[in-house]
């Protein structure tokens, strides 16, 4: 775990230890090194806290190294912007995180990324939903609309009742979405894992990719 | 031109107005004056039944342009006029052979040319009137002998009455020309006063707003009547009344007493001291003391005490008023633009209403606020002059130059035809030199140059010179001399460069142009008799250059008074627009308050509505924040539709409630009606949270869609706003309320079940 603030630290370690399955923080640190040096060496998830303040220009380089090195790198930060979220995509993290979003999310996304499998918060829907890149992939209309509503609602529930599906399927749309990411751009072996994991559990075929 | 020539019906505008009353009047004074004049000379030029018939007939003629004077109905005045035109050229027939000279000739021109600024609105009139004295002319020359002079002078007349039709076209199309040119200016500056008085009273009532029902609702809505709501109702009142009132005040008022009589926040104890009277204009007045009240109440909610002093006074010209609190105080560059109880209510109002307020705080020292005014009945700034005055003068004078400038192209034309044919060298030498002249006069005109300084003195040394190479070559018979083809000529030449001087030069120049007329006959020995003659001429020729020269300055001094009517027209039709839209405003601006704030204050006023009631509450936090975002719309900000949202959001976050704001994608345009929708609908979803609500904003290529989603609402049973291209719609399930509002509205979504896109196949294996 990766956050210069202790309190944010202590309180994530909390949660951690709340959790069902319980999550345990093998090493905590305020830079990089903690995930490359013993205990965090062996850790199975990083959670990286992104600080893009002048005084912490190495913020992008330290994810992008950890996503090359295989890590399953979780962004946990304070920034909003969608620029941010999709370039942490782009360098490899397994997924993206607001502080805001709180408790539930950083636990269900820490063992969605220990298993290789997709996870997708609002806040990171936002950021695909408003992607206007040229390489974005191509969604379809239905993965557009799950996109908007779950950034939009935050719950699973009301989203899956307003466009008519379950909740389960909501899901699914939202995998497919970070699946289609996984596979455009810059190679990494975290996209790698992601995809492979996604067709043993049969979410997409080799042919749909 | 043909239209100009048989003349049409419009509403002439108040250039050409004037134009015509003074065209009138020179026509009849013109005529008075020279006809009597050469009645008197014709009697003495005259012997034996021509003396008679001129006498007889100048002297009806005389008598019957008095009567005309005095007002005659139209129809009598053109019978009238025709039959003394048709008699004053027929005299002809009494008077000896047709020449120059010849009294019946005079008359039957002057009849002919001034008709057409006698009947300047009936160009049928005017001509009926010309053709008269023409056609009497040529029957009384007829019947007395028929000579070549008879159908030379003839036709004269008739170039000459066709002329002066013509310069009165012109000088109507430069009146016109001017007025529509006015026309224009105003209805640019009556847009532009539209505009301003609509957003200064858009922006007053907006501060009104701020500081009445605004400020009561967002009251309620924080629970500031939770122990005490006794003051309620009759605030509720008044901020009714103030919304109902037109912001339109007018009138001179005592200061004193509004502020002795006036109601402030009831959680401040004032000190006042105030020493009246006070006069100061009801507007600038009204702009204090709301200001005044906002500042009471920002001294109970910020300053940390419950005491000011308030007071005012008068130091000669101004009027002052002061707020001083010993209080917190605060640094007046670091306010969030979102509290703008200072910015508008207190400065941005006074300035409106001409009046100044100062605020002077720092941290730990208190505040005061001071307003100036210079008090009622001083003496104000004079008005600027106007320019419109100036504008009228020079159009119309570049009509006049043209105008004459015809006359002399066509005099010249006519000498040439008429003059040069076996003339003598020094005949057509002066002809020459006026013809340059006339180039030249031409040319200035064309390049609209003005004839002034010594180019104007050399033309008229050019046109002397001409004389003095004339002179002895002149005719010394009065005939002779009277038809000479220079006689008209240098008079007109004269009018054209001397046209901006004063009368009396241009009188001078005209009068030693008839002295050396005079002179010509009197060297050579002439009787009585042909100096009369001679003076017939002058008085026939140069005499009317003189009247049309005195029309001229007439206009031209006439155009302050057309510019102060266009003005007051101006200013009539300014205050009657700026009222219908101000009026329009306003009556739009209540029916959106109907709809939420006046049924909220009339509920609160007469107690059928519980300030404590969750419910009230929050319906007074959904319409404070409607109007925040009111306010918001002014402030230049790099996203509007952003910036104005937070000022929604201040209003929950100030009710204890925690609301996530997340945006994604880039600012885009919309029209304002459209954000207002958008934020409406939002604000009515985020507005009833009771602790936390999360707000989203998606900006995609082609949509904005706003949503706002909290898992404990309050029911407040407001409808969503409608707009065509809104798309709003609400999902609820157990407390949590999800309202989303998209613009523009998506294509209806088909169900389920039809859509065309397969459901993913792990949906189909589970």
């Amino acid at each position: 775990m990766i956050d210069d603030h202790p309190a944010v630290a202590a309180g994530i370690q909390a949660w951690y230890a709340a959790s069902d399955p319980p999550i345990r923080v093998v090493a905590s640190g305020a830079t990089a090194q903690t995930a490359w040096l013993p205990p965090g060496r062996d850790a199975d998830v990083v959670v990286l806290d992104l600080l893009l303040a002048p005084d912490h220009p190495e913020c992008f380089g330290d994810l992008r190294r950890l996503a090359d090195a295989g890590r399953r790198v979780i962004v946990y930060t304070m920034r909003e912007d969608e620029q941010v979220a999709l370039t942490c995509l782009e360098l490899g993290a397994f997924t993206f995180l607001t502080k805001a979003e709180g408790q539930q999310h950083l636990v269900d996304a820490t063992i969605a990324a220990a298993h290789d499998r997709p996870y997708i918060a609002p806040a990171l829907a936002g950021a695909f939903a408003a992607d206007t890149k040229s390489h974005r992939p191509q969604l379809s209309a239905r993965e557009q609309e799950v996109l908007i509503e779950w950034f939009q609602c935050e719950s699973k529930q009301l989203v899956a009742k307003r466009i008519g599906i379950t909740t389960n399927t909501v899901g699914t749309y939202l995998d497919r979405v970070r699946l289609k990411y996984a596979n455009v751009g810059r190679p990494a072996p975290t996209k790698a894992a992601l995809v492979v994991r996604a067709i043993q559990d049969g979410i997409i075929t080799l042919e749909e990719l | 031109m043909w239209r100009g020539l048989i003349g049409d019906i419009r509403t002439p505008g108040s250039s050409e107005s004037r134009l015509f009353a003074v065209a009138i009047r020179f026509g009849l004074l013109a005529k008075l004056s020279t006809i009597s004049l050469c009645t008197v000379l014709g009697v003495v030029a005259a012997t034996g039944t021509a003396q008679v018939a001129v006498g007889l007939i100048g002297t009806s003629l005389v008598a019957w342009y008095l009567l005309r004077l005095r007002g005659l109905p139209d129809s009598t005045a053109l019978l009238g006029d025709m039959l003394m035109a048709a008699l004053a050229g027929a005299s002809q027939a009494w008077l000896g052979p047709p020449s120059a000279v010849s009294w019946g000739l005079r008359t039957a021109f002057l009849c002919a040319v001034i008709a057409h600024y006698d009947w300047p609105r009936r160009a049928r009139s005017a001509w009926a009137v010309s053709l008269s004295a023409i056609g009497g002319f040529a029957a009384g020359a007829l019947v007395q002998t028929p000579t070549p002079e008879a159908v030379r002078l003839t036709v004269l007349l008739v170039i000459q009455t066709t002329l002066a039709r013509v310069v009165f076209i012109v000088l109507r199309a430069t009146a016109r020309a001017v007025d529509q040119a006015h026309e224009r200016v105003a209805e640019q500056q009556r847009q532009a006063a539209v505009v301003t008085a609509r957003r200064l009273a858009e922006r007053e009532s907006l501060a009104t707003l701020h500081d009445t029902a605004c400020t009561t609702l967002m009251m309620v809505s924080t629970g500031a009547a939770e122990s005490d709501s006794s003051w309620l109702p009759a605030r509720a009142r008044r901020d009714l009344e103030a919304l109902q009132q037109r912001t339109e005040v007018t009138g001179v008022v005592d200061l004193a007493d509004l502020l002795h009589e006036a109601e402030f926040d009831h959680r401040v104890r004032l000190d006042i001291d105030v020493s009246g009277p006070l006069p100061t204009s009801a507007r600038a007045a009204s702009a204090i003391l709301y200001g005044l009240r906002e500042a009471v109440v920002n001294v109970a909610q910020h300053a940390g005490t419950d005491v000011a002093v308030l007071r005012a006074g008068r130091d000669d010209d101004t009027v002052w008023v002061e707020l001083v609190d010993q209080g917190r105080g605060f640094d007046p560059s670091d306010l969030p633009a979102r509290h703008r109880g200072i910015a508008d209510s207190i400065q941005g109002r006074c300035a409106m209403a001409g009046a100044t307020a100062a605020v002077s705080s720092a941290p730990g020292t208190g505040t005061t606020i001071r307003w100036e005014v210079t008090a009622a009945g001083s003496p104000a700034a004079p008005p600027p002059p106007s320019n419109l005055a100036r504008f009228i003068q020079q159009r119309m004078f570049d009509g006049y130059r043209a105008g004459l400038l015809c006359v002399v192209l066509v005099e010249l034309t006519i000498a040439c035809v008429t003059g040069m044919i076996g003339a003598g060298s020094r005949d057509i030498l002066a002809w020459a030199l006026f013809a340059v002249v006339g180039a030249g006069l031409s040319a200035l005109t064309l390049l609209r140059r003005p004839i002034a300084g010594p180019l104007r003195w050399i033309g008229l040394a050019v046109v002397a010179a001409c004389s003095v190479i004339l002179t002895p070559a002149m005719p010394v018979d009065p005939p002779a001399l009277g038809s000479h083809w220079c006689l008209g000529l240098i008079g007109w030449y004269v009018l054209v460069l001397l046209l901006d001087l004063r009368l009396p030069i241009i009188g001078a120049v005209l009068a030693a142009h008839a002295a050396w007329l005079f002179g010509l006959i009197a060297s050579s020995g002439g009787g009585v008799q042909d100096l009369a003659a001679v003076a017939l001429v002058a008085v026939g020729v140069t005499g009317f250059q003189f009247a049309v020269a005195a029309a001229l300055v007439l206009i031209r001094q006439s155009a302050n008074e057309a510019a102060e009517v266009a003005e007051r027209d101006e200013a009539m039709r300014r205050q009657a627009a700026v009222a219908a839209h101000t009026h329009a405003d306003h009556t739009r601006r209540y029916a959106e308050l109907s709809r939420e704030a006046v049924p909220l204050l009339t509920g609160l006023a007469d107690g059928t509505l519980d300030p404590n009631d969750e419910q009230t509450r929050t319906r007074c936090a959904i319409e404070a924040a409607r109007m925040r975002v009111l306010f918001a719309e002014r402030d230049a900000a790099d996203d509007t539709l952003i910036h104005e949202l937070r000022a929604a959001i201040d209003v929950a976050e100030r009710r204890g409630v925690t609301v996530h704001l997340a945006v994604r994608g880039k600012p885009l345009g919309m029209p304002r009606d459209v954000r207002r929708a958008l934020l409406q609908a939002v604000l009515n979803g985020v507005l009833t949270a009771r602790s936390k609500a999360r707000i989203t904003v998606l900006r995609t290529e082609s949509h904005v869609r706003l949503s706002s989603y909290c898992d404990d609402a309050v029911d407040t049973g407001i409808p969503q706003p409608s707009h065509p291209d809104v798309d709003v719609s609400t999902d609820s399930e157990g407390g949590a309320l999800w309202v989303q509002a998209t613009w523009p509205r998506t294509a209806p979504r088909p169900p389920a079940a039809s859509s065309a896109e397969a459901p993913p196949r792990t949906l189909l294996s589970q």
